[in-house]
């Protein structure tokens, strides 16, 4: 996500601070590029061939060695544009937390670019399936204040198929079709299908200097020297890079290099569990569809472990919400006409999804293969979304629904190979709580810049990382241009 | 089921395997045609490999693919005016069903056919008719079929198995629910088309989207009609990411 963002803009605005000359910038990926100027609301043929959009594939063939989508534009290619930005609680709880100075108002310039270029913006009553219109009011008559979810999509034509799955029609905001246009018209050398597989690191000190990158592409190791160096390769990908480059704690670095344990620790991620509920009349819409709709919080204790709960009428198709997973429901009958008959309400089969927010029980890290080891199946965490369930059946039921999940069901949350970690390379005051400071230098390695989810030490407020992760970029590139390349 | 009771029925199933065990061994001729067929067929291969012998005039292999396919008729039965499982049998379905069906051996199979006789008058499930065997079906998940747990479990992982990969077939819109790519991964497209189409499903075939009303991938139609609705609600035409302009930083 944040990647190319930085390049576009760094090239964009940035200035070799000796000479006055324009950079220059090298994007490197893993994956393919799927390369061409966005016609949002129409896609392009290349992208529009690439995604075939089937329920039950992924577009996508290559994935790192974690689980994360390889490609020109990374995990933006493939997140389901919710776009709900951090709150200005979730900034106070960074500064609290780790001392790092990103504060609200100092991101304003940043919010304000990322919601205009990746078109933030809540969905119009006009295209909002039924359901959602009934959970809304069926929530407001229990006393919740409703809002209205923002999506990042731009002339979207509603197809459904936004969750874990390319958009053929350009219209998902992702870092391809937003910001890899500025790169190519500024001069980025855009390297596809290219591993990074160290930063060069030179010990100074208790440090190191950043000098390059040694890589790999069309199976020939090559290197590419340079003034600085800038990781977004997701928490996962940049913990296991700063591994294999000498970096981290002593524990998980086999050539140490230099030494900060907070590299691949401090990881979070989001609690998030749906439950569905079967209606006689159609809470999707089969015309129209995206994601999300309408929330609310629920807030916890002393604001802590907050319940955020939303309707997911609108989803059609993507990656766990199409027939076969109703078909596999445990709400479905066994067998027979029964099986039949339940499957034809597919337009009354929908899901309100919950997640537990501002909790301090489930922490963990990311091992050197980029296994993120956590265990989201805390006692509180679990009692707390099992308050929601009860909540959430309450909601459906008044909403009309003739069935909803068991609440005996157990919960069991999974930490998948998506699962966003954010913490693991966190900003922060000094290298005793972080590992790179608020203008997203590395503590302990000179012209080393860390910008992606694993630089935000947590996020509450919402569940989805990617619209706070292009955020960051947005203040990152801000920053490095002011402080080294003006 | 009590222990006296569970005896006797073990030795009454003893007794019937034996009986099937004699009859083969000494009376063939009271086959029927089918399954002298696949007794004979056995021995053939049989013999082939090790030379004729009466071990090898055992009781008849599980029919594989009539198992799967009645299970997948129980399972997505049919009816008049509205298709279901076997409907599809012309399209290979229940091969398709057997290309990918894990934990499920042959005894297993075997064992379900066989393990319905008991409370349905000494008929396989392959004998039953097509409400005895949604019953029997129901009685393996309910854990009434049988009184040994093991088979029980078997049983009821057949069925799982079974119900998992059938239902996943059938509701991902076979046979219409595959699109062919080429080494690449980049879909092969149909000769003429301008738009990169790829919705597999076709009006020439009822299919589990067309019973529930799933529309998949967007055809040219469906796209433009959505266009032209979301179009008079929100649309930027000719938007470019070049459009937006940033200020540059001021130097620290």
């Amino acid at each position: 996500m944040a990647g190319g963002i930085l390049a576009a803009r760094i090239a964009e605005h940035g200035i070799h601070p000796r000479t006055g000359d324009r950079l220059k910038i090298a994007l490197m990926d893993m994956g393919p590029y799927f390369k061409g100027d966005p016609k949002p609301g129409y896609g392009i043929p290349l992208r529009r061939q690439k995604y075939v959009n089937l329920p039950g594939e992924d577009d996508f063939e290559k994935s790192t060695p974690w689980g994360t989508i390889c490609g020109i534009g990374g995990q933006s290619l493939h997140w389901g544009a919710q776009a709900l930005l951090p709150s200005e609680e979730d900034h106070e709880d960074w500064v609290a937390e780790t001392g790092v100075d990103w504060s609200y108002e100092k991101l304003t310039d940043a919010r304000f670019e990322i919601t205009e270029m990746f078109h933030i913006s809540p969905e119009p009553e006009e295209l909002m399936p039924p359901g959602a219109f009934r959970f809304r009011d069926a929530a407001v008559k229990m006393g919740y204040r409703l809002q209205r979810y923002p999506g990042a999509r731009l002339n979207c034509i509603r197809c459904g198929y936004c969750r874990m799955k390319g958009c053929r029609f350009d219209c998902k905001s992702s870092t391809l079709v937003r910001y890899i246009p500025i790169a190519e018209r500024n001069g980025v050398r855009i390297l596809p299908d290219t591993t990074v597989e160290k930063v060069i690191l030179e010990k100074k000190g208790a440090g190191a200097v950043a000098r390059g990158v040694y890589y790999t592409q069309g199976g020939s190791a090559q290197e590419a020297r340079a003034d600085c160096v800038i990781l977004s390769c997701n928490s996962r990908g940049d913990s296991v890079l700063l591994f294999k480059s000498g970096y981290g704690p002593r524990n998980k670095v086999k050539d140490l290099i230099a030494e900060n344990s907070n590299v691949g620790g401090n990881a979070r991620m989001s609690l998030l569990y749906a439950d569905h509920g079967l209606f006689d009349e159609p809470v999707k819409r089969g015309d129209l569809g995206w994601d999300v709709n309408f929330y609310f919080v629920e807030r916890g204790p002393n604001g802590h472990m907050n319940l955020m709960v939303r309707d997911m009428y609108g989803q059609l198709g993507s990656l766990g919400n199409n027939p076969t997973d109703m078909a596999l429901h445990e709400m479905a009958p066994d067998l027979g006409r029964e099986h039949k008959q339940f499957m034809k309400k597919w337009l009354g089969f929908g899901s309100v999804e919950l997640m537990v927010g501002r909790e301090d029980y489930v922490r963990g890290e990311i091992d050197p293969t980029g296994r993120a080891i956590l265990n989201p199946n805390h006692p509180e965490v679990l009692k707390r979304l099992q308050e929601g369930r009860e909540l959430a059946r309450d909601i459906m039921l008044k909403m009309g629904a003739k069935k909803t999940t068991d609440l005996k069901r157990p919960i069991e949350l999974r930490v998948t190979g998506i699962t966003g970690t954010p913490g693991p390379c966190r900003g922060g005051a000094d290298r005793s709580n972080s590992v790179i400071n608020s203008d997203f230098e590395c503590h302990d390695i000179e012209n080393l810049f860390i910008c992606d989810n694993g630089v935000i030490p947590k996020l509450s407020s919402t569940e989805n990382y990617g619209a706070a992760t292009a955020m960051m970029a947005c203040h990152a590139w801000r920053r490095i241009v002011a402080k080294h390349f003006s | 089921m009590d222990t006296e009771s569970k005896q006797s029925a073990q030795r009454e199933h003893l007794s019937r395997e034996q009986a099937l065990q004699d009859a083969v061994e000494i009376e063939p001729e009271n086959f029927s045609r089918r399954d002298f067929l696949k007794t004979a067929s056995a021995v053939a291969a049989s013999a082939a490999m090790a030379g004729p012998s009466w071990s090898a005039l055992a009781a008849p292999a599980v029919d594989r693919h009539a198992v799967v396919a009645a299970l997948g008729d129980a399972l997505i039965p049919s009816d008049p005016d509205d298709p279901g499982y076997k409907d599809l049998e012309p399209y290979k379905i229940t091969e398709e069903v057997l290309k990918a069906l894990p934990g499920v051996s042959d005894a297993d199979l075997e064992l379900l056919n066989e393990k319905s006789k008991p409370r349905f008058g000494g008929k396989s499930f392959l004998e039953l008719s097509g409400p005895e065997r949604e019953q029997y079906l129901r009685q393996i998940v309910d854990g009434s079929a049988v009184a040994d747990a093991k088979e029980l479990e078997t049983l009821r992982r057949v069925f799982r198995n079974t119900r998992r990969r059938v239902f996943t077939l059938y509701y991902s819109n076979f046979p219409e629910h595959q699109w062919p790519k080429d080494r690449n991964g980049m879909a092969i497209l149909k000769p003429g088309d301008q738009h990169q189409i790829t919705n597999p499903n076709t009006k020439e075939l009822v299919t589990a989207w067309d019973q529930i009303g799933f529309v998949g991938a967007l055809t040219w139609e469906e796209e433009e009609r959505r266009r032209n609705i979301v179009k008079k609600v929100h649309w930027h035409e000719n938007w470019s990411p070049l459009n937006f302009a940033t200020a540059k930083p001021q130097k620290e």
